[in-house]
C-alpha cells in the first residue's frame, strides 16, 4: 500500500543502486566561490539578510557553506549601472550543478546585487596550499596569501 | 644612413626568468589585484609575455586572473580618460 508518505522506489532500483547513486552525488561535489557586488546604498541589515538568503540556498540540495569574505563597500573600477561604489561579498561553497543553477537564478533576479560570479576553486591550487602547509616551517616556500 | 648598434645589442638580450617559475606559484588569485597589476599596462591592457618575460604556462594563468578581475570590477577593462 503506497499512501504518498514514503518515497517511492520502482523495484528496478535496487538499495544497492541507491547508495551507489548517493555515491555518485557525493563526488561530484566540487567546490566553488562565489563573488558578490551589491549596491553601496543597502543598510546592514539588508546586506546580512541577502547574505543569509545565499548561504541558505548553497546548503540546500546537498551543498555546503563554508566560508563569507566581507570586503565591505569598496569602489568598482568601473561604474556598473552608474554606481561607482559596492559591497563585496566572496562566498565559498561546494555543491554540485542545482546549487548553481538556484543561486545564479536567484542572483540575477535580486535587484540588490550589481554584479555576481560564481568560479571553481581551482583544485591543484588547493591541494598545493596544501602541500606546502603540511611541510615543516622554514622551508622557504612563498606565501601565496594577499 | 647609419644603422644604431645598441638596437642590435638588445635583440640578443637573454629571456628574463619566469617569476612565477622561480617561486614555484601555480595558482594566481583573482582577488590579488596588487599582483594582477604588474601584468597589466597602465591603460589597463594585459602585458605581453614578451615584456614580462612570463612563460606560457603561467601567462595563461594570469590571463584568466585578470579576465575574472576584469567582471567583477576589481580592475578596468579600459581606461577612457588615458586618451
Amino acid at each position: 500500500m503506497r499512501d504518498g508518505s514514503q518515497p517511492f522506489y520502482s523495484p528496478a532500483l535496487t538499495p544497492e543502486c541507491r547508495v551507489v547513486n548517493v555515491r555518485r552525488e557525493v563526488l561530484s561535489l566540487k567546490k566553488y566561490e562565489c563573488a558578490v557586488i551589491y549596491t553601496p546604498g543597502l543598510g546592514a541589515e539588508v546586506l546580512e539578510s541577502s547574505a543569509k538568503k545565499y548561504t541558505d540556498i548553497m546548503n540546500s540540495q546537498g551543498g555546503t557553506f563554508t566560508h563569507l569574505d566581507d570586503w565591505g563597500k569598496r569602489a568598482l573600477a568601473y561604474e556598473i549601472n552608474f554606481h561607482k561604489e559596492g559591497f563585496y561579498h566572496f562566498y565559498k561553497f561546494e555543491g554540485g550543478g542545482k546549487v548553481i543553477e538556484e543561486l545564479n537564478r536567484q542572483l540575477r533576479i535580486d535587484e540588490n546585487v550589481l554584479r555576481h560570479m560564481i568560479v571553481r576553486e581551482e583544485e591543484k591550487a588547493v591541494a598545493k596550499k596544501k602541500e606546502t602547509a603540511a611541510e615543516p616551517a622554514g622551508t622557504g616556500t612563498v606565501k601565496e596569501e594577499s | 644612413m647609419k644603422r644604431q648598434k645598441g638596437k642590435k645589442d638588445k635583440q640578443i638580450r637573454s629571456r628574463k626568468p619566469c617569476k612565477f617559475c622561480k617561486d614555484d606559484i601555480n595558482y594566481v588569485d583573482y582577488k590579488d589585484e596588487r599582483r594582477l597589476r604588474r601584468f597589466m599596462t597602465d591603460r589597463g591592457k594585459i602585458t605581453p609575455r614578451r615584456i614580462t618575460g612570463t612563460c606560457a604556462k603561467h601567462q595563461r594563468i594570469v590571463a584568466m586572473a585578470v579576465k575574472r578581475a576584469r567582471m567583477i570590477a576589481l580592475v578596468p577593462f579600459v581606461r577612457e580618460y588615458y586618451r
